[in-house]
C-alpha cells in the first residue's frame, strides 16, 4: 500500500497551466525526487499536495485515504509533514517552542487538555536522537535566529520528523549547505525514510539526488516528462534535453 | 526537588509577596483616591490581558477589549440592581456574555486579515458606545447605573477600596501565572505560530482561524470579569467609560509595558493609570503626553520596557562572557 498517491493533479494562475495531469505514487520507506528547471511546478506540486493550494482538478491519497478536500492543516493532521525552501520557524520564539509545535501534532491532544496541564509524551530521547543525526546541539532556550542557517534547514526537517508523518514533503534541502551540513541532512532524511516515512525531494544537487532517490520524477512546463529509477532516468532523452544537459 | 518544582515554588513565593507588599505596604501608604487608581489599574489589567493574548500572542490588533468590558459592567450592574441577581453571579453572568459576544464577533471578523480587521473591531466600538449611552433601558444612559451591590466573600464584605486591594492582587497574580502558562502550551504555541508564520502553522496542524477565535473569545471572557469587577468595585457605572479614547489607553499600557511579555504589560498597565496622578502638574496635556509617548515609544522601545529588560540583561549576560573568556585566555 502507497503511503502517497497523486492522480492527475492540475493546477492554472490565470491562463498558465503551472502543473498538469501529475500521477505517482510513494511507498512507505522511498525517496521520491522531484526534479526539473526553475518554473517546472515543482513547489507547486508539493503545495497541492500539502492542501496549500487548491487543485483544479486531481486527487491526492494519504495511505489509502483521499485528503483532497482537505485543508492543509488537516492534512498534516492525517501525516503529511513538510519542510520549505527557506525554513518557515516561529521567528521571535525559542530552539524549545519550535521544536514543541512539532510534537504537539504528534501528539494531538487538543487546547483543553494541554491548558489543563495534561503531559504530552516526551520527545526527549527523540529529539537527541535526530540531533546527533544532524550532527549539532542546541541549547533550548535560544532564540531561534541564534542557529545558523544549515542548522535551521536541519532542525526543520527535525521538526518535521518530531510529528510522525507518514509521508515528509521536503522542499531544497541542500540549499545554503555546506557539504558536511548536506551529509547530515542527508542521514536525516535516510533515517527517516527507514523509519517507513515516505519521502518527496525536490533538490537541484543531482549526485544528491541520483545517490539518495529511490525513483525519480521529472517535471518541465508542469507536466511529468518522466518517471522511474535514477538510472533509467539518467539515460532518459527527454531528460537529459529538458534538463540534465550532455555533459 | 526537582529544578522545575523548584521554579514554580519560588514564582508562588514571589507572587505571594507582590500580595503582601500590596496589602500592608502599598494600601497603607495611598491616599484613598490613589488606592481607587491602584485598584482600577488591577482590574483594567484583565482587559490588557486579554490584549496580550491577542496582540502578544496572536499578533491580532484587535481594538474592541472595551466593549466586552462595558457589556461585562453594565450586564452586571443591570443583573444587580434591576433584576436583584447577588453580586458574584451578575459578575459570572456579565463575563460568560462577553465571552460569548467575543466568539461570535471573532467568528464573523475574523474571516477579515490584518487592517480589515482592526478597522471591523473600531466598528464594533463605536456600536458599543452608541448602544452604551443610547440604550437607557439597560444603561441608565448618561446617568449610568449606581447603586450596585457590595461584593462579599465567606462573611467578609468588601466595602472600602482598601479592602479590594488583596482580592484583585491575589486575582491579578493568578492571572498572570494563566498567562504564562497559556504561552506554553499547546494553545499559547499555536497562536505564537499564527503571528509569526501562517504557513508554517498550517504545516504544523494548526487551525489557524479556530485558534484565533478562542484567543479572541479568551480576551472577550477577561475584559467581561474585568468589566463586572469594574461595577461592583465601584458602585457605579457610566457609559463615558467605554469609549475608544480607553480602548487606545489599553493599547499604550501594553505597548509600553511589552507586547510579548505579562509581566511587562502588568507594569505597564500600573504606569499609564498612574500617569495622571503623577503629571497632574501637566493635567491639561496628558493626551499630548500620551501621542508624544506612542510615538517614542514605537521608535526606541517597540517591544517596551519589557524589550528594554531583556537588551540589557542579554548585553551584561554578553560582556561577562566576554570578561570570563578574555580571563581564562590571559
Amino acid at each position: 500500500m502507497s503511503c502517497l498517491k497523486v492522480e492527475d493533479l492540475s493546477i492554472s494562475f490565470g491562463g498558465l497551466a503551472a502543473v498538469q495531469n501529475i500521477t505517482f505514487e510513494v511507498q512507505p520507506g522511498e525517496i521520491m525526487g522531484l526534479i526539473g528547471p526553475n518554473g517546472a511546478g515543482k513547489t507547486t506540486t508539493l503545495n497541492l499536495i500539502s492542501g496549500l493550494y487548491k487543485a483544479d482538478k486531481g486527487k491526492v491519497f494519504l495511505a489509502d485515504r483521499e485528503v483532497s478536500a482537505l485543508r492543509s492543516f488537516e492534512r498534516a493532521r492525517l501525516g503529511l509533514g513538510r519542510t520549505f525552501q527557506t525554513p518557515h520557524f516561529l521567528k521571535r520564539s525559542t530552539v524549545s517552542d519550535n521544536l514543541k509545535l512539532g510534537t504537539d501534532l504528534a501528539d494531538q491532544m487538543g487546547y483543553v487538555k494541554s491548558l489543563l496541564g495534561f503531559k504530552g509524551t516526551d520527545f526527549k530521547h527523540e529529539v537527541d536522537e535526530l540531533l546527533e543525526i544532524a550532527d549539532f546541539t542546541v541549547r533550548w532556550n535560544d532564540d531561534i535566529d541564534s542557529l545558523s542557517y544549515g542548522q535551521q534547514k536541519r532542525l526543520e526537517i527535525i521538526r518535521s520528523m518530531l510529528t510522525h508523518p507518514k509521508v515528509m514533503l521536503i522542499d531544497e534541502p541542500a540549499a545554503g549547505l555546506n557539504p558536511n551540513e548536506l551529509e547530515k541532512a542527508v542521514d536525516l532524511m535516510r533515517h527517516a525514510a527507514s523509519k517507513g516515512i515516505g519521502i518527496v525531494l525536490i533538490e537541484h544537487k543531482m549526485d544528491m539526488i541520483m545517490n539518495v532517490c529511490d525513483r525519480i520524477a521529472v517535471l518541465n512546463f508542469g507536466n511529468m516528462i518522466a518517471y522511474g529509477t535514477p538510472k533509467e532516468i539518467s539515460s532518459n532523452e527527454d531528460v537529459i534535453v529538458a534538463y540534465l544537459g550532455r555533459d | 526537588m526537582k529544578n522545575t518544582t523548584k521554579a514554580v515554588l519560588f514564582r508562588y513565593l514571589i507572587a505571594l509577596m507582590v500580595v503582601l507588599f500590596m496589602t500592608f505596604v502599598l494600601r497603607n501608604n495611598l491616599k484613598n483616591s490613589q488606592v481607587n487608581v491602584f485598584n482600577t489599574a488591577l482590574i483594567f489589567f484583565f482587559c490588557v490581558a486579554g490584549q496580550y493574548v491577542m496582540l502578544g500572542l496572536g499578533g491580532m490588533l484587535g481594538m474592541c477589549s472595551i466593549t466586552f468590558l462595558g457589556l461585562g459592567a453594565f450586564l452586571c450592574a443591570y443583573l444587580n440592581t434591576r433584576c436583584a441577581i447577588p453580586v458574584i453571579p451578575s459578575i459570572i453572568l456579565g463575563t460568560v456574555a462577553s465571552g460569548l459576544l467575543a466568539l461570535f464577533l471573532g467568528l464573523l471578523l475574523l474571516k477579515l486579515d490584518g487592517p480589515y480587521f482592526v478597522f471591523g473591531t473600531i466598528g464594533v466600538v463605536y456600536i458599543g458606545t452608541s448602544i452604551f449611552q443610547n440604550f437607557t433601558a439597560f444603561t441608565g444612559g448618561p446617568n449610568g447605573i449606581s447603586g450596585i451591590g457590595k461584593l462579599s466573600l465567606l462573611g467578609y464584605t468588601f466595602s472600602t477600596f482598601k479592602s479590594w486591594v488583596p482580592l484583585l492582587g491575589t486575582l491579578v497574580m493568578l492571572l498572570l501565572f494563566l498567562l504564562y502558562r497559556i504561552k506554553n502550551t499547546s494553545f499559547g504555541r499555536g497562536l505564537m505560530a499564527v503571528r509569526d508564520d501562517e504557513t508554517a502553522a498550517f504545516s504544523l496542524g494548526i487551525n489557524v482561524y479556530r485558534t484565533k477565535v478562542i484567543a479572541f473569545a479568551v480576551a472577550g471572557l477577561l475584559a467581561g470579569f474585568g468589566g463586572g469587577l469594574y461595577a461592583v468595585h465601584n458602585g457605579t457605572i457610566s457609559a463615558s467609560l467605554f469609549t475608544f479614547s480607553t480602548q487606545t489607553k489599553f493599547i499604550i499600557m501594553l505597548m509600553l509595558g511589552g507586547v510579548m511579555s505579562p509581566i511587562g504589560a502588568f507594569c505597564g498597565t500600573i504606569l499609564v493609570n498612574f500617569l495622571p496622578e503623577i503629571a497632574r502638574f501637566a493635567d491639561s496635556y496628558l493626551n499630548l503626553l500620551y501621542g508624544c509617548m506612542i510615538i517614542v515609544l514605537m521608535i526606541f522601545m517597540p517591544m517596551g520596557l519589557a524589550g528594554v529588560q531583556k537588551e540589557l540583561a542579554t548585553r551584561i549576560r554578553t560582556a561577562s562572557q566576554k570578561r570570563i573568556a578574555a580571563k581564562k585566555g590571559a
